[in-house]
């Protein structure tokens, strides 16, 4: 299935996060895939906010500390960002597998560079930046 | 005199210190620096648990070799318990508990922001000026953090209270995108400073997100907080690619990635070879943005809360403009600021090692069943 949106303003896209996190019942393994400026984290503070798992503005982007986590009823967010992580030894360093269980939900910025995620991914999300604060958004999955 | 080690491992680096009661360090050693961790496995960052695992014993041994201390003339360890990585805390964590088990040493746990902060005193301590006025105002910005504190005295240790954090990418962030998005290598902070200097920091007008604001609850109603003073670097980055793609910059920077690519280690002359006049201006004026923006907002902060001294530390405080900048405007309006040394800017973990000496003067240890928080808050 494949959904299409279009959002234009960071408050749009935070309410389309909202309303996505109904449909990403826990577990999952989310890929989300867009260029620098997309609004991938962006995406992801209305996705924690559906989940009850954190305030849009306490999301932050995960460049740095690779993996943030907000606890929500009923689930366990992972933001993982893997712009930092060329190789597949640094990517095992960080051991993923351990972070799935029954109640997690993974949303991974730059997984499609390994294969392995691509492969494994239950659902996509595309993020394209349409110019100014428009945003196009596909959600395949 | 107390003699304390400190471990840090809460992100990329590993590293051990051992500092005399706070304000000598005796040794600072961090893994990428030594010859015999790049023997187990060369130059990849400490991403997580099992680099750090490997990086911790020669690093600790030599920080002791160093200092020319041996585990039991220690009086105590102190270690990193967050914010960082889960399994890189942890790393560290193990390894300090069952060292302090054995030696029957006091463990001490410390918030890796407070050693930031701690940072900045052991640099004043040297020059002899550790004395401070409160509050103080910490700023602490780095590629993962970027964080107003707000410091008292409370006996012999600090409190803090958070007035300012990002909402979205931290400054240093930023700094190593737009870098990365312009063809430079990596990291970015200490090329764009490098380069800025060469542009027009007026060419391009980048507006930033202004967030002073009351907290407000989820209506819109303030909840009679105090004012924050929130920071937002994503739109900047953005900005910047906005200005790229209008002025068809990108053949020119894919043909300077292609042209750095070849080059092992770029030095200053090749990446002003480079680069032409636009793209100067344009990272002049990006580190002017973040620059104004830090400033004005630390000093805004520091106005509404009375603050009586400023710390500006983290990675992004080696930035020459930042130092300059908050020295100037801080003294026009009577407060001292104070950074750390250049290297004690960045993650290392002789600052764990002083931020853990008011906690062992209190006698506030760690019990073994010391776990990482990987989003522990500084209070």
């Amino acid at each position: 299935m494949k959904r299409e949106f279009t959002t234009h303003s960071a408050s749009e896209t935070i309410a389309l996060g909202r309303t996505l996190a109904a449909s990403l019942h826990p577990p999952k393994l989310v890929l989300l895939r867009g260029n620098l400026g997309a609004g991938k984290t962006t995406l992801v503070k209305g996705i924690a906010e559906g989940f009850g798992a954190a305030r849009a503005e306490d999301v932050t982007s995960p460049t740095f500390t690779l993996i943030h986590e907000y606890r929500g009823p009923g689930v366990i967010l992972y933001h993982i960002d893997l712009y930092r992580i060329e190789t597949q030894r640094e990517l095992d360093t960080l051991a993923i597998d351990d972070l799935i269980g029954p109640d997690s939900v993974l949303l991974i910025e730059w997984g499609e560079k390994f294969p392995r995620f691509v492969a494994e991914r239950d659902v996509e999300i595309v993020l394209e930046n349409l110019g100014e604060d428009e945003r196009g958004i596909w959600v395949v999955g | 005199m107390a003699l304390i080690l400190g471990i840090e491992s809460s992100c990329d680096e590993t590293g051990a210190a051992v500092v005399a009661s706070g304000e000598k360090i005796i040794s600072n050693v961090v893994a990428s620096q030594i010859a015999t961790h790049q023997r187990y496995g060369g130059v990849v960052p400490e991403l997580a648990s099992r680099e750090h695992l490997r990086a911790l014993v020669p690093v600790v041994r030599q920080a002791l070799a160093e200092a020319g201390q041996t585990y039991q003339s220690l009086d105590a360890i102190a270690v990193t318990q967050g914010p960082g990585l889960m399994g890189a805390l942890l790393a560290g964590i193990s390894y300090a508990k069952a060292l302090a088990f054995a030696a029957e040493k006091p463990l001490i746990a410390v918030n890796h922001l407070e050693g930031h902060i701690h940072a900045v005193l052991l640099e004043a301590k040297r020059k002899g000026n550790g004395q401070m006025e409160f509050p103080v105002l910490a700023l602490v910005v780095s590629g993962g953090h970027t964080h107003l504190y707000l410091a008292a005295q409370y006996d012999a240790g600090w409190t803090y209270e958070n007035v300012g954090r990002t909402r979205d990418d931290a400054a240093g962030e930023a700094f190593d995108k737009v870098a990365k998005l312009l063809g430079l290598g990596y990291p970015g902070g200490p090329i764009v400073d490098g380069l800025s200097k060469h542009g027009n920091p007026e060419a391009v007008p980048f507006a930033l997100a202004q967030m002073k604001h009351r907290d407000r609850n989820q209506q819109g109603i303030p909840t009679g907080a105090r004012v924050r003073f929130d920071f937002s670097y994503s739109g900047l980055k953005t900005a910047v690619l906005r200005y790229v793609q209008l002025h068809n910059l990108q053949a020119s920077i894919d043909a300077r990635r292609n042209a750095l690519s070849s080059i092992a280690k770029p030095t200053v002359e090749d990446y002003l070879g480079l680069c032409d006049a636009q793209t100067f201006n344009l990272i002049a004026s990006f580190q002017r943005a973040i620059v104004d923006d830090l400033t004005s907002k630390t000093l805004a902060a520091a106005r509404e809360y009375d603050a009586e001294t400023i710390f500006v530390t983290g990675g992004v405080a080696a930035n020459n403009e930042l130092r300059q900048r908050f020295g100037r405007e801080a003294a026009m309006e009577g407060l001292p600021a104070h950074f750390p040394s250049r290297p004690l800017s960045t993650d290392n973990a002789a600052m764990i090692a002083a931020a853990a000496y008011p906690k062992f003067l209190a006698g506030d240890f760690a019990a073994m069943d010391l776990s990482a928080e990987s989003g522990l808050v500084l209070r």
